[in-house]
């Protein structure tokens, strides 16, 4: 067993620095090569700051061709290299593990073509995932995975982490939207996987390139799907007195054989902070409120929100208020997606974002769960999340000064997250394995099912040359843990 | 024919037919046993209908995880007992497993409005070349831990493994359907196509057929539909959605279609004719049977230089072409019958192949011809 688990990444020792600069600047020239440790300090990590390790070199490509030479040079010079988007993963996915050379993409941020007949748009990884759909709005179609970091967050990181966002619930993640993809393979050569064209033949390597988390190769083109815009919306606030009542009516909301396109929930702490910050009027007394969203044709639409708005009241709602306009409906969601930046107004100097799933019946179960652990830790708490979809982003507050609290979040982390592997669910919705979670995957898969994982790595990357350290633990299944890092700090910092 | 009669069996057969160098053909319904290309080496057929039932059902989860061997028949009735569905058209429900639905990415003319089997398994276990059951994903809506084994599998022709159990994302069933059908000539096809495509309305089905297709299809659903079957071409456009939904969207398109150059326009209270549509595509008396995808707005110029004679039914929107003739069209991926295009990264394909069966055990040949 794990005969093929592939040898632990290193930088060759013998590399020459001097030499992987030239190489570098000779492939995409000087003004698109970093190498100041000030210049590199943002590619130390991303929003999961606990995992820090500093790149030799970042580099900007403008196209595949520079990606090709960049992953060609690595090759003969034996260094690891990684892709990275904007930098927003919660997980560590942007750590470049062991060192080599950052591939940058935030310089191929074109979008090459819309096709409004055919439904898909052509984009270079780099494109900012709000841009997409900006561009869209004169043809009345949007790109349908929406992450509350949207503002910020790239397509190809995207596509790499198989990203969801509040209307996954009736739309799907990103995978579901994505039609094919140019991939860079970690030895130089280009391959295109899918297309704008339907049931392309053989296996389906679009879909598991998608949330591969940059272990396949470099994304240097993607076909997305795009999406006719919903003709009406109806968006409800429900105020609950008690989180139960609100998980219920999810659950009751679901189980009468509605589909909504979002159910988001926000717990008392947390419409404090954003009370405080955006002034949109939220019930400060209530335990909860959820915000209900339902969309598509104009016909039959109110009686859907009718029926939402009485499984509401029947679940005790203590309200039900109504988003009359689109400038209310957009102020509402602009809350709900920039919740995380308004939890520095809690008083807690940091904070850690946990992403756990469970079958959305469970959601009572879990909440109570949550509530339970942070009480037991003596841990400030608070919740926004996908609640529709059973993923839960209990949001951990302390003071990353006092080690005792440091260690009160890991091990309360480590309890919800078991806590939802107990219910049937997983440790990661949407934001990814990374360097994070790695040591979770034993307690979600066997060692059979990991090592088959590693032999599909191989297939694409048999010597791990390509984002080192990922997503599945190095010996392929058994229980050792990651090594080059001590989690002795949570993360913290991001939008969800 | 070997039939196991668990997992545990299974992974004894898949051991001992590696040792032995044979290959192993997995077999689920027997409704499809001629897609792909003709297996390649000697080796055992191995019928996965025992492995069936279903595992658990929690309907408020809108998730139902069953072993493959079960019939999608079943699957549906079983969901059907909460109101919910798997809105996924297959061909031969009755006999077709779950499993082999996968193997051959199963999909009909409801993939405009729900989209395919890709877009449902959420969970997956399979046997592998070392003779062990592994799994990935798992039973919530939303995952992320782990590489998606599923999409790999999907559409694979068993070539990968032979699938066990899968956990699938289902639907609750619309509460109204309708439908609309009408007719055109091969001069204003692309532009009739646009009307529809540029609908307000949002159908879950725009089928095209030729003269012939609708003849074939008309009579296996068994239901004499009004329109003269001069028409060159016949358009077929679905609605599943609220009542007030359906009714909206029927009156809408044939507004929308009363300036358009199409004749006898007429509406359904139903859309059952996907089941014929759908069983269309194993057309048992068919030679070859060829499948063209391009892109939706080429479909029109696409299916009128295809040869009249030919049986011609597309999912027209998705730019799905099936052709049944003599002989397979320029372009066309295997459903039946020799030759198929290959896409630009086949070579990778066959090299993942090669590292996750590395002895070629499963399905050897009916994908990569070795």
């Amino acid at each position: 067993m794990n005969t093929l688990t592939p040898p632990a990444p290193t930088a060759a020792p013998g590399f020459s620095h001097v030499a992987l600069v030239a190489r570098m600047k000779a492939v995409v020239g000087n003004d698109n090569v970093l190498t100041a440790a000030a210049d590199m300090a943002a590619y130390e990590c991303d929003g999961f700051t606990i995992a820090k390790t500093k790149p030799n070199v970042v580099v900007f490509p403008t196209s595949t061709e520079h990606i090709v030479g960049i992953v060609k040079a690595c090759n003969e010079l034996g260094v690891s290299f990684l892709a990275r988007g904007a930098g927003t993963s919660l997980a560590g996915g942007c750590v470049l593990v062991g060192g080599g050379v950052m591939i940058a993409l935030a310089r191929m941020k074109r979008i090459l073509e819309v096709n409004v007949r055919d439904r898909y748009a052509v984009v270079e990884p780099g494109v900012v995932n709000v841009w997409l759909t900006n561009a869209l709005k004169p043809h009345g179609l949007h790109y349908a995975p929406d992450p509350s970091s949207q503002g910020a967050c790239t397509i190809g990181g995207n596509v790499a982490t198989n990203s969801g966002g509040p209307h996954t619930l009736k739309y799907g993640v990103t995978v579901n939207h994505i039609l094919g993809v140019e991939l860079v393979l970690p030895d130089g050569r280009v391959v295109i996987c899918g297309g704008p064209t339907e049931d392309t033949p053989g296996y389906d390597l679009t879909g598991a390139i998608v949330g591969s988390e940059g272990t396949f190769g470099v994304v240097s083109k993607v076909w997305v799907r795009l999406t006719k815009n919903p003709e009406a919306y109806r968006t409800l606030l429900g105020v609950f007195e008690t989180i139960d009542d609100a998980t219920n009516t999810i659950s009751d909301i679901i189980g009468a054989g509605i589909v909504p396109a979002a159910l988001e929930l926000l717990d008392k702490t947390m419409l404090s902070a954003v009370e405080a910050a955006f002034k949109f009027g939220f019930p400060l007394d209530a335990e909860a409120v959820v915000i209900m969203e339902v969309d598509g044709l104009a016909a039959g639409l109110q009686e859907e929100a009718d029926r939402i708005e009485g499984i509401a009241k029947k679940n005790n709602a203590r309200e039900v208020r109504k988003a009359n306009t689109e400038a209310e409906r957009m102020a509402l969601w602009k809350a709900r997606k920039q919740a995380f930046g308004t939890i520095g107004r809690l008083g807690y100097p940091s904070y850690c974002t946990q992403d756990g799933v469970v079958p959305r019946t469970k959601l009572p179960e879990i909440m109570r769960h949550i509530q339970a652990t942070a009480k037991k830790y003596k841990l400030g708490i608070c919740n926004v999340f996908h609640a529709g979809d059973g993923n839960v982003h209990p949001i951990l507050m302390f003071d990353e000064r006092d080690p005792l609290q440091v260690k009160a979040v890991m091990d309360a982390s480590h309890e919800i997250l078991s806590e939802c592997i107990n219910l049937g669910g997983s440790v990661t919705g949407e934001h990814g394995i990374g360097v994070e979670k790695i040591d979770f995957m034993p307690l979600m898969f066997t060692p059979d099912d990991l090592h088959y994982m590693v032999r599909l790595r191989t297939a694409f990357n048999p010597d791990s040359r390509c984002s080192p350290g990922k997503m599945l633990p190095t010996a392929g299944g058994c229980s050792e843990p990651s090594s080059f890092v001590g989690q002795t700090k949570p993360g913290r910092r991001a939008a969800v | 024919m070997e039939l196991p009669a668990n997992v545990a069996d299974l992974c004894a057969l898949v051991s001992q037919t590696r040792a032995a160098k044979h290959g192993l053909y997995p077999v689920g319904g027997r409704t499809t046993l001629d897609i792909g290309l003709p297996p390649s080496k000697p080796g055992v057929a191995c019928d996965t209908t025992a492995i069936a039932g279903v595992i658990d059902y929690p309907a408020r989860d809108m998730t139902i995880t069953v072993r493959a061997g079960t019939t999608v028949a079943a699957v549906q009735a079983e969901l059907a007992k909460e109101g919910q569905w798997l809105p996924v058209d297959v061909a031969s429900p009755e006999k077709a497993t779950l499993g082999g639905a996968v193997a051959i990415n199963a999909s009909g003319p409801r993939r405009l409005g729900y989209g395919t089997l890709r877009d449902y398994v959420i969970g997956i276990s399979f046997v592998t070349d070392d003779g062990v059951e592994v799994k990935a994903g798992g039973r919530v809506v939303k995952n992320v831990a782990g590489y998606d084994l599923m999409k790999l599998q999907i559409g694979a022709l068993g070539t990968l493994g032979v699938v066990t159990q899968l956990t699938l994302k289902v639907k609750p069933k619309p509460e109204a359907a309708g439908s609309v059908v009408f007719g055109c000539d091969s001069a204003s096809l692309g532009a009739v196509l646009d009307i529809v495509a540029s609908s307000k309305t949002r159908p879950v089905a725009v089928e095209l057929l030729n003269q012939t297709a609708w003849r074939v299809g008309e009579a296996a659903d068994g239901r004499r539909r009004p329109l003269a079957s001069e028409q060159e071409w016949t358009v077929f456009v679905g609605f599943e959605e609220k009542f007030a939904a359906v009714r909206w969207q029927v009156s809408t398109l044939l507004d929308e279609l009363k300036s358009a150059p199409v004749r006898d326009a007429a509406e359904f209270p139903d859309t059952a004719f996907c089941a014929a549509l759908t069983a269309l595509q194993l057309r048992p008396e068919s030679r070859c049977i060829g499948k063209v995808c391009v892109l939706p707005s080429k479909l029109a110029e696409t299916v009128t230089n295809l040869p009249a004679n030919t049986i011609l039914h597309a999912h027209a929107l998705s730019g799905v072409i099936w052709s049944h003739g003599e002989t397979l069209p320029e372009g066309a991926t295997v459903r039946r019958g020799a030759g198929a295009s290959q896409p630009p990264a086949w070579e990778l394909m066959r090299h993942v192949k090669k590292t996750l069966d590395t002895d070629n055990v499963f399905n050897p040949g009916r994908m990569f011809a070795d």
